[in-house]
């Protein structure tokens, strides 16, 4: 019994002293990270991390005219190794827990992210819920040093941007450490980030001059989707074959689709809800890939007097938009087969359904994607009309010839 | 941990400093000298009233009524007795020519229109009968004296609960006499199982402690437990129903209240009607109820006057505020300062903004700030009536806003604190809120050292704690722990009433039933 409870009490002693790692830290002890970019420049590295100016922005001793943020930048063989330089110019520790935005210089992008990914899983303080973007035709540390309007913190502002519009506009991608790092180490699957770049370069753009003005001279703009082979960005997909990844990897919720009417005039659609279902079929022993797309869409503004009170005016359009979307995913999957490069993961399609066949397959991959043969299917649902039925264009027409 | 073994009770020695002072006198036939007697054990004491009277022919028996002045009433004295003695009594008397010991017992039984009338032939028995408020009527060459029960009955009338206050349910509540207490149960079951017991504690102050229970649903060892400890007790005087609890409880200490007080009389009943026993101690409106569990501290009388749902919404709201009372400002303190990740982004941001420039680390800032609050508290409580109203003002000014604008504090920390003082509020029981601040200085401890995990540890040693806990036989977790599917109509929701059938368990095994 004396036996069992000293036993007992020393579990309990153990346990206590058996935690993790922490520590005590004031909150304004902290230098907190929001942003991290990440250069290249000849061998070395320029690590630049954006940290918020707690003073400037503190609602009651309201200092405007300090930055919102401050930039650290510092010219480093390892990421590591800069991180703990960094200490030498800012007064307090940096803790990246709520690091929001990673940003890639397209140098860096394109020679390899293999060795800062590592980095970024293997150190425990990151909490992998950033995003990942890469910094097009510029480097990581000129888009972290631009102030920016409306959001207070640039890079809540970049990560902002993104996950709307990758919510309600379909050509970007929000990329997070734990899908990247899937993504680069499965086998028949290859990441993609989303790029962004910088419009107009006022001398100005790193301070609050910036956003003095109504339309800032400086701005920033998500771009497009940039493919990734073995870890190196080869090529950016222009805008619809953005929006052709987005239907075939299914990430797309709401979006607007221009289809051509008569003359040449649009009309637009908005795609309300869109699935999307990838199947891998054998074909005289080969694999192929069966691209499914059901989309709903609602009518979103007519230029084109035409009658939809028609029977079959819909079902026009239907098959107009189901035309268009074949045709982003036709060249999405053109361009991809064009570096090579399976950023679908087609590859872990096959696999799961077809094992013999992927290891068959698997050690020429590269090679196999670009003669795989691809079916799409697109199928297209038109719910709503709007508000009104006939457009405003013909409606006035009609009033007129009726005078 | 508290055990609370059972114990049998001291051999009854003989306590009373009356009757060790003074010797067990038997009367005397003089009664000069049975009066001087009581005037000498009393010390001449000037409050004691001597009534000389002549029972008139055809007895023509000189005697004497001895009262302590205020301490009966002077109209019932007048009408009842005086009247009956000096009018009536040679009327209505037979004429038997016998000793003044068998008038004695013809008054009693013939002339005294008042109800309680006993006999005495004990100096003692006298000073205790006088100390009591009874009027004491002797007779020259009688060695027996009466006892006339005619105590006044002059005080605070019963009046609305002022602590335990609820919207809809009776309005009255305990008075500081035990007979008016007694008399506001019985009133409302009008059972014969209803039983009462009055027992004298404290041998300065002879205080009547009543025990109240229904014997065909309390359960009997329960009872006999807690008579047997009130027996046991040995101390000079009780003055309030707390000083009976802390005796009851002596075996073992917790933070946590074991004996449920209140000041109203429907709380009293539901309490006996599911077997539990009722502490009534004169001089004080608060009556315990023993054995009482956790839950019991978080319900209110209302849970059951009002809609059945409203109580479920109440109550989530009770439990939820019992945690917040106990862990809020160490939640703050442990994110803040340990778990800074935990946050979003937004409200870190807003959170570090506002430390900026503030000279204390959070736990420090939380410490004066709960100080701070506790100190507006206990004056707001104690102070003179009149002065209220500046404390609030100045509690308002210093807590709420010169604080944070001098930058000692962060405004963020401001709410934090209110919020915890108002769920503190919340908790229908005092002593429990009372426990839980104090926890909540060793919960901010823990937090400010080990963070969520210290606050982990702390629940854990505040939970295990609880479980230990079973005063008078009875788990104080009942309910949850042991989980008690049945009582679960009534813990955290309460079901309709038709719906509860089933008494609690552990108190009224004997007869479960209610319907």
């Amino acid at each position: 019994m004396k036996k069992t409870k000293i036993v007992l009490l020393l579990i309990v002693i153990l346990t206590v002293a058996l935690t993790g790692c922490w520590n005590r830290r004031e909150l304004n002890d902290l230098a907190i990270v929001v942003g991290i970019g990440i250069d290249k420049k000849d061998s070395h590295y320029v690590f630049t991390v954006q940290v918020i100016n707690q003073i400037a922005i503190q609602s009651q001793t309201k200092v405007e005219s300090r930055a919102p943020v401050v930039t650290y930048r510092i010219e480093t063989d390892t990421i590591f190794e800069g991180i703990r330089r960094l200490t030498t110019v800012s007064p307090r520790k940096l803790f990246f827990a709520h690091l929001r935005l990673v940003v890639l210089g397209e140098v860096l992008a394109r020679q390899g992210i293999e060795e800062v990914v590592d980095f970024l899983v293997r150190d425990h303080e990151f909490r992998g819920d950033f995003f990942f973007i890469v910094a097009r035709e510029t480097t990581a540390a000129e888009v972290l040093e631009i102030i920016t309007p409306a959001e207070l913190i640039p890079s809540v502002s970049f990560y902002r941007t993104l996950s709307t519009s990758a919510r309600f506009w379909a050509p970007t991608h929000s990329v997070q450490l734990a899908p990247l790092v899937t993504d680069l180490l499965t086998p028949g699957k290859n990441p993609v980030i989303t790029g962004l770049v910088v419009v107009g370069n006022s001398p100005s753009k790193d301070s609050t001059q910036n956003v003095q003005k109504s339309a800032p001279p400086t701005q920033v703009l998500l771009f497009s989707i940039g493919l990734f082979h073995n870890g190196r960005l080869v090529a950016w997909l222009n805008e619809g074959e953005s929006k052709g990844y987005n239907y075939i990897v299914n990430k797309i919720s709401s979006s607007v689709a221009p289809i051509d009417g008569p003359d040449g005039q649009n009309i637009i659609l908005e795609i309300s809800n869109s699935t999307t279902k990838l199947r891998s079929q054998n074909q005289d022993g080969r694999p192929m890939i069966m691209i499914e797309v059901n989309t709903e869409a609602n009518l979103g503004e007519i230029n084109v007097p035409i009658d939809l009170k028609r029977p079959g005016a819909l079902s026009d359009l239907e098959r107009s938009l189901e035309n268009k979307i074949s045709s982003y995913i036709f060249e999405a999957i053109a361009k991809a087969k064009s570096y090579q490069t399976d950023v679908f993961g087609f590859g872990g399609v096959i696999h799961r359904a077809d094992p013999q066949t992927w290891k068959r397959l698997q050690p020429n991959w590269d090679q196999e994607f670009v003669n795989l043969p691809v079916e799409i299917v697109a199928r297209v649902k038109i719910k709503k009309s709007g508000d009104i039925v006939t457009p405003l264009r013909e409606a006035i027409q009609k009033s007129k010839r009726a005078q | 941990m508290v055990k609370h073994r059972r114990y049998t009770p001291p051999l009854n020695r003989n306590f009373s400093i009356i009757q060790q002072g003074t010797v067990q006198l038997p009367l005397r036939n003089n009664l000069t000298e049975n009066i001087r007697t009581v005037q000498a054990s009393l010390g001449n004491s000037s409050d004691l009233v001597k009534r000389e009277v002549l029972i008139p022919a055809p007895f023509a028996v000189k005697g004497a009524i001895l009262y302590m002045e205020g301490l009966i009433d002077d109209q019932l004295l007048n009408q009842f007795v005086l009247t009956s003695l000096l009018v009536d009594t040679p009327q209505n008397l037979p004429h038997n020519d016998g000793s003044p010991q068998q008038l004695l017992e013809s008054i009693q039984r013939s002339a005294l229109t008042i109800g309680k009338v006993r006999s005495f032939t004990i100096h003692t028995k006298m000073v205790r009968y006088l100390l009591e408020g009874h009027a004491i009527l002797l007779l020259d060459q009688c060695p027996k004296g009466l006892a006339l029960s005619i105590a006044s009955t002059e005080f605070r009338a019963i009046e609305e609960p002022t602590n335990q206050v609820t919207i809809r349910g009776p309005r009255d509540s305990f008075t500081e006499t035990i007979t008016k207490n007694t008399v506001l149960i019985r009133r409302r079951l009008k059972d014969r199982h209803l039983r009462l017991e009055v027992l004298k504690v404290g041998h300065v102050s002879q205080t009547n402690v009543g025990l109240m229970y229904l014997t065909n649903i309390a359960d009997k060892n329960i009872v006999t437990e807690i008579r047997d400890r009130l027996k046991a007790i040995q101390v000079d005087g009780i003055l309030e129903s707390g000083n009976l609890e802390e005796f009851l409880l002596k075996d073992g200490y917790s933070p946590f209240p074991m004996i449920y007080n209140t000041e109203r009389p429907d709380v009293v009943c539901a309490n006996l009607l599911e077997g539990k026993v009722a502490i009534i101690v004169d001089g004080t409106p608060f009556v315990l109820i023993a054995p009482a569990y956790f839950i019991q501290f978080l319900q209110s009388a209302e849970d059951y006057y009002e809609h059945f749902d409203i109580t479920l919404f109440l109550r989530t709201l009770r439990y939820l505020s019992f945690f917040v009372a106990m862990l809020g400002p160490a939640i703050y303190i442990a994110i803040t300062t340990f778990h800074q990740e935990m946050l979003p982004t937004q409200l870190l941001l807003s959170l570090t903004t506002q430390r900026e420039g503030i000279p204390f680390p959070a736990f420090v800032e939380a410490l004066i700030m709960e100080i701070t609050f506790e100190i507006l508290r206990e004056a707001g409580v104690r102070m003179p009536r009149p002065i209220g109203q500046a404390i609030s003002i100045v509690g308002a000014l210093v807590i709420g806003q010169a604080a944070a604008q001098a930058g000692f504090v962060t405004p963020a920390m401001v709410i934090i604190v209110s919020i915890t003082a108002l769920s503190s509020f919340i908790i229908p029981a005092y002593n429990l809120a009372i426990a839980i601040r104090m926890l909540r200085f060793l919960m901010m401890v823990l937090a400010a050292t080990l963070g969520y995990y210290g606050i982990l540890i702390g629940l854990f040693g505040v939970l295990i704690h609880l479980c230990s806990l079973n005063p008078f036989g009875v788990p104080y977790l009942t309910s949850f722990a042991p989980m008690d599917q049945e009582a679960q109509k009534d813990t955290i929701y309460r079901a309709p009433i038709w719906s509860r059938s089933l008494r609690p368990r552990h108190t009224a095994h004997k007869n479960p039933t209610r319907q």
